[in-house]
């Protein structure tokens, strides 16, 4: 991961960790929706 | 703060409502329903974790910089108002009086009118708040007008949103949950507070002074401030404050400008300004005697501590500032490794400090290479922009791509530079950028 930074611009940076700080929150959104499911089976 | 770490914080500030409405002992709804509740309780905590990322706060910046903070800042805006707008569009449960069976709310939407118009309210003002910052440089606002309004109108929407949550909410209900919600929202009110009372009365304690105002080139003024029954700023060469001339201590007028002197020189602070916005078209005309106020040191543009073998500062019109203020502090500590300025202008009269710089190449050692986009007859120098082209020519060996790399001056100059130096095997870690154009 931090080689693979390394090869980026600081926009380039901020886009990526932007885009894994949205992923990481539509996910717990998805697992928050989904709980009842994942939990009754 | 480390940035995995704020990374981390920041996630678990976001999600902690999640997080107890999960463990909470009330039963999951339909799917749209929880979506919609949770896309609600997201927008909410990352609005209230926006007043932490307004860039003022150092443990959160100074690391990542000021620019890094506010453009997390910027971003994260426009996830909170996705989610925010969906919200309302994704419950499938009816809106009224709860069934006398039904004690946790599982089937029903509160009726409660109050409630829901404090949530209308914040849902109509956040995109306003959030289009007039995107389109901020396109209006015709003084930078203050533009701040004071944006800080009364973000603590408005958080404190309708904290009445919605409390009072509409169902997850909210659950005593711990309302808890966690005051006190993020007290903690992003505090920041608020902080950032418009405390600080301009800590800055009141400590006044500065315009001791002299000098022209050091074409519109490029040098200001030196003196502080006034107090030792001075502990700062670190390169970095930057928020400072405010001529105006109260509270005022909001004040801009970040580079400090161009050395820590080593003494507690004078001095910078070089380049008439370029409403207060900057001004400061040839401010009077030595004049009060000033100093917000920080901020900014991550900082050699201190680093091992890199060589050490290359590149920049552009004004940008030279924090950069001539680095040198200056290698030159006070007699270090001894190599260093190269790359100093781009448009015309020879721009370029700030040349005598100071000749005397640097030759009591220091300092490599300077001026580049002049417009260049007088009979230049010598290199010719055209500061480019990739330029970066390729100065730096491309096997020794300097050991180098650290300093970049300060217009946007579209260093995202061309730090493109270039990636491509010739420049690990990002050993390039330090600030950007003070926050769009």
């Amino acid at each position: 991961m931090d080689r693979w930074l390394a090869k980026r611009s600081a926009e380039g940076r901020n886009r990526v960790v932007y885009r894994v700080l949205n992923l990481a929150i539509i996910l717990a959104l998805l697992l928050f929706a989904l709980r009842g499911l994942l939990t009754t089976g | 703060m480390n940035p995995r770490l704020l990374i981390a914080l920041y996630l678990l500030i976001v999600l902690l409502p999640l997080g107890l409405s999960w463990a909470g002992e009330r039963p999951p709804r339909s799917l749209w329903d929880e979506l919609a509740s949770g896309a609600g309780m997201l927008a909410f905590a990352i609005v209230l974790a926006e007043f932490l990322l307004s860039g003022r706060f150092r443990t959160v910046s100074n690391r990542i910089g000021m620019d890094v903070t506010m453009r997390f800042h910027q971003l994260l805006a426009r996830s909170a108002l996705a989610l925010a707008l969906v919200h309302p569009f994704l419950y499938s449960a009816p809106t009224k009086p709860a069934y006398p069976w039904d004690t946790t709310r599982q089937l029903t939407l509160s009726d409660d009118f109050s409630a829901y118009s404090t949530g209308l309210f914040a849902w109509l003002l956040l995109p306003v708040l959030v289009l007039l910052a995107i389109g901020r440089s396109r209006l015709d606002y003084r930078y203050e007008t533009w701040r004071l309004m944006h800080g009364i109108g973000a603590a408005l929407i958080a404190g309708l949103l904290l009445h919605h949550t409390l009072h509409a909410g169902r997850y909210s209900q659950d005593p711990l949950l309302a808890g966690v919600w005051k006190g993020l929202f007290e903690i992003a009110l505090a920041s608020l507070l902080f950032v418009y009372l405390v600080k301009p009365a800590l800055k009141r304690l400590s006044p500065w002074v315009v001791e002299r105002v000098r022209k050091v080139g074409l519109k490029t003024w040098e200001v030196t401030i003196a502080p006034q029954g107090h030792k001075g700023l502990r700062y670190q060469a390169g970095q930057f404050v928020w400072l405010n001339i001529g105006h109260g201590a509270a005022s909001l007028a004040e801009n970040p400008f580079s400090i161009s002197s050395a820590p080593a020189s003494g507690n004078r602070l001095q910078f070089i300004i380049k008439e370029l916005g409403d207060f900057t078209r001004t400061v040839g005309d401010i009077a030595p005697g004049t009060r000033a106020h100093v917000d920080g040191p901020h900014g991550n543009l900082v050699v201190t501590g680093r091992k890199e073998p060589g050490i290359a500062l590149i920049a552009g019109g004004v940008g030279i500032a924090p950069l001539i203020g680095i040198l200056r502090q290698l030159h006070y500590e007699g270090d001894a490794r190599p260093t190269t300025l790359v100093y781009g202008n448009r015309v020879a009269e721009q370029m700030a400090c040349r005598e100071e710089l000749e005397t640097l190449t030759r009591e220091h050692g300092t490599r300077v290479v001026h580049a002049l986009y417009e260049p007088p007859e009979g230049w010598t120098g290199r010719t055209g922009m500061c480019d990739g082209d330029l970066i390729r020519e100065v730096f491309d060996s096997a020794e300097a791509r050991q180098w650290l790399y300093v970049l300060c001056g217009p946007p579209a100059m260093m995202e061309v530079v730090e493109t270039a130096l990636i491509g010739m095997g420049v690990s990002a870690g050993q390039i330090l950028s600030e950007r003070f154009d926050y769009g």
